[in-house]
């Protein structure tokens, strides 16, 4: 190993190690069947973790579906409404766009939680709260600001000479949409739905109010299970819920990092 | 591209267009003719309108009032993917996602063409501007001058009855420019599809083109073959366009032009004048109206020379490189090549 590969490579595997070692613990607390101190791997492995996952009394699987369908749901709803409003903003001039901008921003920037208080009473009125309708509601809240940001910059830099150049070889305004303005903008609309579904996927304390614990997620799971005293359970169950941030990460790292496909050396794995 | 197309044509015709941004009108009752199958440029400075103009016909921007007619039928009716046109911009505008293949074939595949039949009409159209081997290739991959063709094969595919070109040369550099510019002039008198071409650049606009329409502030001053704007210019903003930098005061009586040059007759009626002065109507001679010399710069083929006559004015003047000039010259003056204008503001 030459010194120049060392000191390209030092640096990036160090990061990879950061971001890997904190979940070391997990993984083998979810295999372990005795671990006591001071022994550094534990004394038997048991799949017990693992096989309780699978266990339809847990509800985990059906939390990992509703949580899934929540994420994609919010996601879509999300950057449908994103490339509207981020193409107003990122291309148009227009009265009160300064506004506009603050209102979208809000939500990131005022705590959730103060907010819901006041919308709950709303959504019990209209009777949404308690129904997964209503917690995709409240989870745009948080998405729009973050997904309106992403495509806002991206419309921004888009060249509308595009959308002229096809209508002039014939393509309508859906068609210009749908073949042209869309997968130029590819790019900005993956990074922009990666950000909604983890905000969706990790989102906690919306959930729990609006779902009032008839719609459970995974993360609502993971808090009730850390709280027990099964740790193999919810080591396992940790390990679930950080796996498809991941496999999503590295599938749209390409994407993330603008092609050169690096991220934290993932798109390499 | 079909046989029957080159031999007709679509007639386009603008008739008193009009269209304001903030009540500022960009194009001010235009009215214009384009024949079947001929190449029209469209000149003026930036800001005169002209780009608006190709959009209205384009059917990218709506009109204020006026009409647009293709072989005397409106089309403001139709949105602009309807219309038999096909545009080339400044930029190339290729998209990025697509094959250089798939996008010489977008416009096809908007219009349903059969993928076999759009195969084989992708592949003429790249033979049209010599790249046919690059359909595989990639966008991002190409040359300035390449990409600018595949827009044009792309514009070319659908057979368009009138094809619109929005300066698409000026993002070129000079070498590149002449190329295109002469592919572009073969392929319109190929195919003859009637052509409107917007350019700022008067040089582009005469060696390309069978009529020249030059645009000033939102209105047509001048439509013309491209001679016209040097033998006979409309106004002295026409003359000042096309480089004539030669005037002189004289004034008009009796169907005579008078001026320090001399007296020659004139159907210009009686009073004050410009006589614009082109270059070649001024050369050195033995005998004529003195001059003080007041610039030489020495240019290689010839010597560009400032002169002052008696009464001040200023005229620029040419000479063989090799002559040895003395302080005061002698002009002889061609009056053919000099035209009577409206007096200077």
């Amino acid at each position: 190993m030459t010194v120049s590969s060392v000191t390209r490579t030092l640096p990036r595997s160090l990061l990879a190690l950061g971001v890997l070692v904190p979940f070391v613990p997990l993984l083998v607390w979810a295999v372990s069947g005795q671990w006591r101190f001071p022994a550094v791997l534990p004394q038997r492995t048991s799949s017990r973790g693992l096989k309780l996952l699978f266990d339809p009394t847990s509800e985990i699987l059906q939390g990992l579906g509703t949580s899934l369908i929540l994420g994609i749901t919010v996601s879509a709803i999300a950057c449908g409404i994103g490339l509207s409003a981020g193409r107003a903003l990122g291309l148009y001039a227009f009265r009160g766009k300064r506004l506009v901008q603050f209102l979208l921003l809000a939500p990131a920037i005022v705590p959730g939680l103060a907010v819901t208080l006041g919308i709950q009473v709303f959504f019990l009125r209209y009777g949404l709260a308690g129904t997964l309708q209503g917690v995709v509601l409240v989870q745009l809240v948080p998405t729009i600001p973050y997904v309106t940001l992403v495509l806002g910059s991206a419309f921004a830099n888009f060249e509308l000479g595009y959308e002229e150049q096809a209508r002039t070889l014939g393509a309508g305004p859906l068609k210009t949409f749908w073949h042209v303005t869309l997968p130029v903008l590819r790019p900005s609309i993956v990074v922009a739905a990666f950000f909604a579904f983890l905000i969706s996927w990790s989102e906690y304390i919306l959930t729990l109010l609006i779902g009032g614990g008839a719609v459970k997620t995974l993360p609502l799971l993971l808090f009730a299970y850390i709280g027990g005293s099964d740790l193999n359970l919810a080591a396992a169950l940790a390990v679930l819920f950080i796996l498809p941030p991941f496999l999503l990460v590295a599938v749209t790292s390409k994407y993330l990092t603008n092609g050169s496909g690096a991220t934290i050396g993932f798109g390499r794995l | 591209m079909t046989s029957q197309q080159a031999v007709t044509g679509t007639r386009v015709e603008l008739r008193g267009l009009v269209k304001s941004y903030d009540d500022a009108p960009v194009v001010d009752r235009i009215d214009l003719v384009v024949e079947p199958g001929s190449l029209t440029a469209l000149l003026g400075p930036s800001g005169c309108g002209k780009t608006t103009s190709l959009k209205i016909v384009a059917g990218l921007t709506v009109a204020d009032a006026g009409d647009v007619l293709f072989d005397g039928q409106s089309v403001l009716h139709l949105p602009a993917e309807k219309r038999p046109v096909a545009m080339v911009f400044q930029k190339p505008l290729l998209f990025p996602h697509l094959s250089v293949g798939d996008n010489v074939g977008f416009g096809l595949r908007m219009r349903k063409v059969a993928k076999k039949e759009r195969a084989e009409r992708v592949g003429h159209a790249l033979e049209l501007v010599r790249l046919q081997d690059l359909a595989g290739r990639r966008v991002g991959e190409m040359s300035g001058g390449q990409e600018q063709r595949v827009a044009l094969a792309r514009a070319l595919v659908t057979e368009p009855a009138v094809l619109l070109l929005d300066e698409p040369f000026s993002a070129l550099d000079a070498s590149l420019r002449v190329e295109v510019r002469d592919l572009v002039r073969g392929l319109q008198q190929k195919l003859g599809v009637t052509t409107l071409f917007v350019t700022h650049d008067q040089e582009e606009a005469v060696s390309l083109a069978d009529h020249v329409a030059l645009m000033i502030n939102g209105r047509v001053v001048q439509h013309d073959v491209p001679r016209a704007f040097y033998d006979q210019p409309a106004s002295l903003q026409v003359a000042r366009f096309f480089g004539g930098r030669n005037e002189v005061q004289a004034h008009v009586s009796g169907g005579r032009v008078s001026s320090i040059l001399g007296v020659w007759p004139t159907d210009r009626l009686d009073g004050p004048a410009t006589l614009s002065v082109r270059p070649e109507a001024l050369s050195l001679a033995a005998q004529g109206i003195s001059a003080n010399v007041v610039e030489a710069r020495y240019l290689g083929t010839h010597l560009a020379l400032e002169v002052e006559l008696t009464d001040g004015t200023r005229l620029h003047v040419t000479a063989p490189p090799g002559a040895d000039l003395p302080r005061v010259v002698q002009l002889h003056v061609l009056p053919s090549a000099c035209t009577v204008l409206e007096p200077a503001p």
